[in-house]
């Protein structure tokens, strides 16, 4: 039987790959299996295209909400152009997009090469990707989607990004929006605006813009100017949702 | 087993992964080729004793034992277990962050002459008095910028290697040194090291 002391002399006397090998028979460590780091990658590959991912939803509602934006009707608005542009950047999804984008970077970053590449790099192929997806995704309408969805669901969501109703009802200044509620005649209806207030509505001449039948609970935007305090003459008649 | 073939130079690094896996008392060999390297290594970069070193690159060996299946043939095992070990020093020093440094003299003078060949450090230099002072001023700079001037001037590797290690990509690398040789540069003449 050995010694204390001796157990100790020998332990000394050993190099270290001696004294690894032994402290990994006596803790009985084992490589961690192909598959953990296989799993481990995977997860951070998905995670890197989710990010893109998200990304492109970003892209696609941006594009959206700039389609949907009236670029004609800053002047109404006692703004100029440059303000309307301002004004319209979807600034909420804007931040969201780069938020995604240094995302995306981080989980490159932590795959098997990724950090030999140059951040910058990294970000502005995930912010292409991003609006090449999202520019897809836009086409297949999903943006739409998104959006309408977040609108309904999240009562802060459109104040935020864009509050389309808000710029609609000035008909002080020739704008106003809202539901039909009854079809009176050829040129004459009833619409109730989005504060709730309800107005008479002649077109006799108005340019109309869509192919759809004036009908009852059809929504839509009005350019023209108020003839009275509920009566308002309209030059130019949009849906409210865009197709 | 290559247990009858105490240094079979022969097989690669790659190879002695792949038997280790199968019998763990490959592994034996394996660390043979990297203990004396990484334990120089360990001791310029953590800038401790010969006796703490040895403890870090056992938690080293049994940290790279451990995660032997991560290793991708693609890198250089070298590169590898430098990364490793370069993590762990790393650790230990922002650990003991207040412990007083041990600071390897016999590096100064290989510093001195690896620096000397580079094209864009010429400054005239008190030699003797510089080799005394060198490792001072090496420790004075950023980790960031002492790590670097480590990897490439002490260990000699490359830049590739470098950015594997560090995990950083190749141009932050060149960057990195770039921004290390003037730093270095300039404490030697603000400390009236030169002439």
């Amino acid at each position: 039987m050995k010694s204390s002391a001796g157990i100790i002399l020998f332990n000394t006397m050993l190099s270290i790959p001696e004294k690894t090998i032994k402290i990994i028979e006596e803790r009985g460590i084992t490589p961690r299996s192909r598959w953990y780091f296989l799993m481990k990658r995977g997860f951070i590959g998905a995670l890197f295209g989710i990010s893109i991912l998200l990304g492109s939803f970003s892209v696609s509602t941006i594009i959206f909400i700039i389609c949907d934006h009236d670029w004609d009707i800053f002047e109404y608005l006692d703004r100029s152009l440059l303000e309307d542009i301002i004004f319209s950047i979807p600034y909420l999804w804007v931040a969201i997009l780069i938020f995604f984008a240094v995302v995306a970077d981080y989980n490159f970053k932590h795959t098997n090469k990724g950090y030999r590449y140059e951040t910058y790099k990294i970000i502005l192929v995930s912010l292409i990707s991003s609006f090449v997806i999202g520019t897809g995704l836009f086409f297949l309408g999903v943006d739409c989607e998104i959006h309408e969805y977040l609108v309904r669901q999240v009562p802060f969501y459109e104040g935020l990004v864009y509050n389309k109703k808000d710029i609609w009802v000035f008909p002080e200044k020739g704008l106003l929006s809202g539901e039909i509620i009854e079809v009176k005649g050829a040129d004459i209806y009833i619409l109730r605006d989005f504060s709730g207030k309800i107005w008479q509505i002649q077109d006799g001449k108005a340019d109309w813009s869509d192919t759809a039948r004036i009908q009852n609970g059809l929504k839509v935007r009005l350019i023209g100017f108020k003839v009275d305090d509920d009566i308002f003459r309209a030059k130019v008649i949009r849906l409210w949702e865009r197709r | 087993m290559l247990k009858s073939n105490p240094y079979p130079d022969n097989i690669t690094d790659q190879e002695l992964v792949a038997l280790t896996l199968q019998e763990k008392e490959n592994y034996e060999h394996l660390m043979q080729r990297y203990e004396a390297k990484l334990l120089r290594y360990i001791i310029r970069l953590a800038r401790v004793g010969e006796e703490d070193a040895k403890d870090i690159l056992q938690e080293v060996f049994i940290k790279a034992y451990k995660n032997l299946n991560e290793y991708n043939a693609g890198f250089s095992f070298s590169s590898w277990i430098y990364r490793i070990a370069h993590n762990e020093a790393v650790s230990y020093l922002r650990k003991l962050s207040a412990r007083p440094k041990v600071i390897k003299t016999e590096d100064n003078d290989i510093l001195l002459n690896m620096l000397a060949k580079e094209p864009d450090f010429e400054i005239e230099i008190d030699k003797k008095y510089l080799s005394e002072e060198i490792g001072k001023i090496l420790n004075r700079l950023d980790n960031k910028y002492r790590e670097v001037i480590i990897l490439k001037f002490l260990e000699e590797r490359n830049y590739k290697e470098i950015s594997d290690i560090i995990k950083k990509p190749a141009g932050t690398v060149a960057t990195l040194i770039s921004r290390a040789k003037k730093r270095l540069r300039d404490e030697i003449i603000r400390g009236h090291y030169s002439f």
